[in-house]
């Protein structure tokens, strides 16, 4: 079988395994010497080969343009690192340091990754390891560096970008307009102001000159999609092929969201901050960022709040109702899951089919357990019915868990004497919470006529795309999606918050932003207001 | 010649006899008045012997007491600790503030923490602790700890931990190890060590190699640090 070369220059770059199937080899420091995969090329100069600043550390780019070419300097890409970064004085210094290098040929980067000396026979920081690297893979690595990030990904040209937000038709209709307004008044707003850029080329203030090769007029399509989930990712490949996009914002769907996460772990197409309840049970994708873990998290929030609970007798009944669809069943195992870490729990776990039988089996189940302490229910395609459902049947029980959905119900027609008892998961900030900047999103909207229809899916939409807006100006012309991703993990704790959550983050590798919930109970229902029963629980 | 211009000349002479050496002090490690971080020292393309650093080093060292916070962390079993027993119980230990998914800095400094380990443990007799703390504490949970303690061969006096965001933040106050903008992206790359408790900490920033991390520990056994009264 031939050698692969830049196969093998790939697995190395962001994998950091040799063609023997080896961790990599190395020393840095000087004198720390590592045997661990983790110490790959990625890990500092990240996937698009771009470099990165952290902790007062400039990691110089590698990308195949970089290198093979003498080095030289342009104030765009240095920009943000030179006046917006929090750097100290010597960061600075060292990113306007004139020094120069000749382009790499082959020879001379086999001698930097090894040695760590460069061509014009200066040696790198001890930061940088020092390789112990066979010929052959060098080879390959050397072949996949000078292609790296060499060209633009698809879904941009010389003058525009292109972005598309997914939904479904069976989508909550008010939700997706409360989505799809914000990001048609925002994409209008910023394509205004691009436009004017443009028509002003020296007219410059704070800077903007410098980025006028980065400029682009977003153009925003919406990719509706059937009812059909098994048909979507045939539709999802048919408006792709018509019109590639560079990244999809926000979207919304009924249902499970794995179709539209493979979609763009298949094409390489970030997905960012979709509003779901749904991201696939197992974090294992690149391209897709999530506000959270949706019900899942939801789950596990629950569960955790009831092993820590200290007056819980762990002999007493409890039991989770589902339906058994993937929206009722995904959140009742991982619960379980984690509530049977405790073996002295018993958890009766009964799957509904439908409405009818959801009544059945509570009948059956307080009929048999004369004393019902706390039930949880992942109601799933039932939800919309299920607190009415409830209202004749939650007498006999203590109290019931519920996930945060249900709370956009009217709760207001809800018996008086079963408030008490029901519990919501909610991973969401406090009504009360103060966050010093949240008022701009909403003075955003207002000079905008933009009416505040639901504030979390617009102020959300609105986090999203500030995020993309702030990260693709930083790219300036270098369109790599990766690239872009880079600069949302990295700045995601730096956006605005609008409030939505007690704190939006992201790091390396990260894909969900919100990590917690609280507990909550029904505070008034009358202005579906919450108080909490719990601290931010981090599952 | 005025007198004003021999006074120049004088300056400029000055200036050229111990210039040198005042850029090598900066280079060294210094400290700002400004409350923005301080970088690790070393510039790019910097000098040095290949196969050990220079006896100069990249890092900038200091000495403070540091009045530390009474709070529980979670360790990387899911255990509960009191903060102040793990740090106070009597022998040397060494803090440093990491993040699990930081892809520059941490890995290094938690490979200096890993190589240095066998010859501690030669050292001290076994007697010694370091600690991880996490700056990201909601993503490193403590199974997302222990894969990275696995990745590090931490042995048993090497603690990683988690817990309540603001607990860490208050920590980090204690340490004055603060960021900019909240945004861990920003953290310092930090090592704290002291030879026992109340005794003063030595704090050094900018990224050690296992010599230096060990000649440090030596030297701050040598001679330990006042202890408060």
């Amino acid at each position: 079988m031939p050698f692969d070369n830049s196969a093998i220059g790939e697995q190395i770059y962001n994998q950091g395994i040799d063609s023997s199937g080896k961790p990599l080899e190395g020393r840095t420091e000087g004198d720390i010497e590592f045997k661990d995969a983790h110490f790959n090329c990625a890990q500092c100069h990240r996937r698009s080969g771009y470099g990165s600043s952290e902790g007062g550390n400039y990691v110089l780019p590698v990308t195949g343009d970089s290198l093979f070419n003498p080095r030289n300097f342009d104030r765009a890409d240095l920009f943000k690192k030179l006046f917006k970064e929090s750097q100290s004085k010597l960061f600075w210094a060292r990113m306007r340091s004139a020094y120069q290098r000749p382009a790499y040929t082959d020879e001379s980067l086999a001698r930097v990754i090894r040695e760590g000396i460069d061509p014009s026979g200066r040696k790198l920081s001890s930061l940088m390891p020092r390789y112990k690297i066979s010929d052959r893979d060098m080879a390959g690595l050397t072949d996949y560096i000078k292609h790296l990030s060499s060209h633009n990904d698809p879904g941009v040209d010389e003058n525009t970008i292109y972005f598309a937000t997914v939904v479904s038709k069976n989508a909550n209709a008010g939700d997706k307009n409360a989505m799809l307004s914000t990001i048609a008044k925002f994409v209008e707003w910023l394509n205004l102001e691009t436009k004017g850029n443009l028509d002003h080329p020296n007219f410059s203030p704070n800077y903007r000159s410098d980025f006028a090769k980065a400029f682009r007029i977003w153009n925003h399509e919406v990719w509706e999609l059937s009812d059909n989930p098994a048909d979507w990712l045939k539709e999802l490949a048919a408006y792709y092929e018509k019109q590639p996009v560079f990244a999809l914002i926000g979207g919304m769907a009924d249902g499970d969201w794995s179709p539209m996460h493979e979609f763009c772990e298949n094409n390489k197409v970030p997905c960012l901050f979709p509003l779901t309840q749904m991201p696939p049970a197992e974090q294992s994708g690149h391209y897709s960022v999530y506000f959270n873990q949706g019900l899942l998290l939801e789950a596990k929030a629950t569960a955790k709040y009831l092993l820590k609970e200290k007056s819980a007798d762990p002999a007493a009944a409890m039991a989770v109702f589902y339906s058994e669809d993937a929206e009722g069943s995904n959140p009742a195992k991982a619960f379980t899951e984690m509530l049977n870490a405790d073996k002295t729990r018993a958890i009766d776990s009964v799957p509904v089919k439908d409405m009818e039988s959801f009544r059945h089996e509570w009948m059956k189940y307080v009929e048999s357990h004369p004393e019902v302490g706390t039930v949880v229910v992942w109601p799933g395609r039932l939800k919309g019915a299920i607190l009415s459902e409830l209202t004749a049947l939650f007498q006999k029980t203590e109290r019931i868990f519920l996930p945060s959905e249900l709370l956009q119900a009217d709760l207001a027609g809800l018996p008086q004497e079963m408030m008490p008892k029901l519990y919501f998961s909610y991973p969401y900030e406090l009504p009360a919470a103060y966050h010093p900047h949240a008022f701009r999103v909403r003075a955003w909207m207002d000079t905008r006529k933009l009416e505040v229809s639901n504030a979390r899916i617009q102020f959300n939409t609105y986090y999203a795309l500030n995020l993309l807006q702030y990260s693709l100006e930083h790219v300036v012309d270098h369109f790599s999606r990766d690239y872009l991703l880079e600069y949302i993990e990295h700045e995601a704790e730096n956006a605005l918050n609008p409030g939505t959550f007690p704190r939006l983050s992201l790091g390396p590798e990260q894909r969900f932003a919100s990590k917690g919930a609280y507990l909550v109970q029904i505070d008034d229902p009358e202005s579906q207001s919450v108080k909490p029963v719990s601290a931010w629980i981090v599952p | 010649m005025s007198l004003l211009y021999k006074r120049l000349l004088g300056a400029a002479f000055w200036l050229l006899c111990n210039g040198t050496a005042f850029a090598d002090g900066v280079m060294q490690g210094w400290t700002l008045s400004d409350p923005k971080p301080t970088a690790s020292g070393a510039p790019i393309g910097q000098t040095g012997d290949d196969s050990a650093k220079p006896s100069v080093h990249d890092y900038a060292r200091g000495e403070a007491l540091y009045s530390l916070p009474d709070v529980q962390m979670v360790d990387k079993e899911g255990n509960d600790i009191e903060f102040r027993q793990l740090i106070d119980y009597g022998g040397p230990v060494m803090v440093q503030f990491i993040f699990a998914t930081c892809s520059t800095i941490c890995p290094v400094l938690s490979a200096s923490f890993a190589s240095a380990q066998p010859e501690l443990d030669a050292l001290a007799g076994g007697q010694y602790r370091l600690i991880s703390i996490s700056i990201d504490p909601e993503q490193d949970t403590p199974e997302r700890l222990r894969a990275y303690a696995e990745r590090f061969n931490a042995g048993k006096n090497w603690h990683f931990l988690t817990g309540r965001r603001d607990d860490v933040i208050k920590i980090l106050k204690a340490f004055d190890a603060s960021y900019a903008g909240n945004n861990k992206m920003y953290h310092k790359s930090l090592t704290f060590m002291r030879s026992g408790s109340g005794a003063s900490w030595l704090r050094i920033e900018g990224l050690l190699s296992k010599n230096e991390i060990v000649a440090e520990y030596k030297s701050l056994i040598a001679s330990p640090g006042q202890a408060k009264n």
